[in-house]
């Protein structure tokens, strides 16, 4: 089974089939708490936020990046840019799980979009979607179920709206340059990323 | 157009906006609450979306990670009412000869486009104390963007002054009825960082601005005289700040 999308045609796997199936809530009140103390300059508490999210934004960056050097470089900034800012977190606008991922996949996208024009970045995606190194995939329990999780959801939408967010999250392409990907119009695309989120977000039963 | 706006939350959350388009959405964000709210639960859920991407981070990643740490010097939290600039100015001066040397090393590394407009602003320095000391912090980092068909942009930014200066050329003249404003652009706010006029040649003055908090953007619009609180045209240039 597993998530496939069309990319230019060419089907893209996303997540390898699940082995287990399980949900669990993604906010973290002590991450939340970790980055208070991280603004406070706690060098111990930045170690331990680093151990609890390493993974998940190298993950994220590598998807998005998947160039290995470029993505460590990415993966130092984003973790930088959360030392640094780390007093700027305000648990009410959002878990710090959401901040850290949000820096992480801005960072990603800048890099990819600074670097290449888009039809370079075709030909890449359509190069490497093969050698997607899976066999990296964090193997962990718990990050095979939020896998599950998430795939589970991404199955509800329809096609055009998981197509639409898969590309824009996971490849990091615009709205414009999907539109252009799935041959549809401009404001269809925008249409569908908003609803094809927010029925991922009633999926996931996510608390803004 | 404002609810054709309010459609865009979605591709904004997946980070799929152009910058310009982003401007223009977070201004708009920045009257909307509803709006702010439902980009907080669809920022939620992308972070799951990334979260199941997870893959082991190399070990060298993390020895490299903590010592950079180390040496990064965090921002100050956000506090009502920042401290009145022309206190920090008084100190550039005498940095000022370091300050060429220092601006010329980094400016060949990004081109003539950035060594004509360093110049500039190594120029306007000697009657700009602010400037300055913008310039000769030991952490300056200039970026450059074109601008118009052969105009410029050029930011050098201290992240340890909180501060960016701002030069530019190739600007055309505006009627008295508009001008050029400047925006500090960051995950959560657009800020308006002053306004700008071009000399007869297109070039504006250097121009300080801060603080720059966690602004990781900047931006250059026209707006009606006198400035607008949120961008209302698309930028005519959008700038990505360094982080480190």
């Amino acid at each position: 089974m597993g998530c496939v999308v069309a990319n230019g045609g060419r089907p893209v796997r996303l997540f390898r089939k699940p082995a287990s199936a399980g949900a669990r809530e993604r906010r973290s009140p002590e991450l939340d708490l970790l980055l208070g103390r991280v603004g406070r300059g706690e060098e111990a508490a930045f170690e331990q936020t680093y151990d609890q999210v390493a993974d998940l934004v190298y993950g994220l960056v590598r998807r998005v990046v998947r160039d290995p050097a470029q993505s460590e470089e990415v993966v130092q900034e984003v973790l930088v840019e959360v030392w640094r800012n780390a007093s700027r977190y305000e648990p009410a606008k959002g878990s710090a799980m959401a901040w850290i991922m949000t820096v992480a996949h801005r960072r990603a996208v800048d890099r990819v979009r600074a670097e290449q024009a888009a039809s370079e970045r075709h030909a890449r995606v359509a190069r490497s979607e093969q050698v997607v190194a899976y066999d990296e995939v964090a193997e962990d329990v718990e990050a095979r179920l939020d896998r599950e999780r998430v795939r589970r959801c991404l199955d509800t939408l329809t096609e055009l709206q998981r197509q639409s967010v898969a590309l824009a999250y996971y490849e990091g392409y615009t709205y414009r340059e999907v539109a252009e990907l799935l041959t549809v119009p401009l404001g269809t695309v925008k249409t569908r990323m908003r609803d094809g989120l927010i029925r991922m977000r009633d999926c996931l039963g996510v608390e803004p | 157009v404002r609810e054709d706006l309010h459609t865009l939350a979605g591709a904004y959350a997946l980070d799929a906006l152009p910058d310009q388009d982003r401007l223009l959405f977070e201004g708009h964000l920045a009257r909307c609450d509803a709006c702010a709210e439902e980009v907080r639960g669809l920022r939620e859920t992308t972070a799951q979306l990334g979260a199941a991407a997870a893959a082991s981070a190399p070990a060298h990643l993390r020895v490299q990670t903590l010592a950079r740490v180390r040496e990064v010097r965090q921002v100050p939290p956000v506090v009502p009412d920042l401290a009145p600039r022309a206190r920090r100015a008084r100190r550039g001066s005498r940095l000022a000869l370091g300050l060429a040397a220092a601006c010329l090393a980094v400016a060949v590394g990004t081109g003539t486009v950035a060594v004509r407009a360093q110049h500039e602003l190594d120029r306007a320095e000697a009657a700009n104390r602010a400037v300055a000391a913008v310039l000769s912090a030991t952490d300056a980092r200039t970026v450059t963007g074109g601008l118009g068909e052969a105009g410029a942009a050029t930011v050098v930014l201290s992240r340890s002054r909180g501060q960016i200066v701002f030069a530019s050329s190739g600007l055309r003249r505006l009627p008295e009825s508009e001008t050029y404003e400047l925006w500090l652009m960051g995950p959560r706010e657009v800020r308006p960082a002053g306004l700008l006029r071009p000399d007869p040649g297109g070039r504006t003055p250097p121009l300080v601005a801060g603080a720059l908090g966690d602004a990781d953007r900047v931006g250059l619009t026209v707006e009606p005289a006198g400035g607008s609180p949120q961008p209302t045209t698309t930028p005519l240039v959008v700038l990505t700040l360094p982080v480190a």
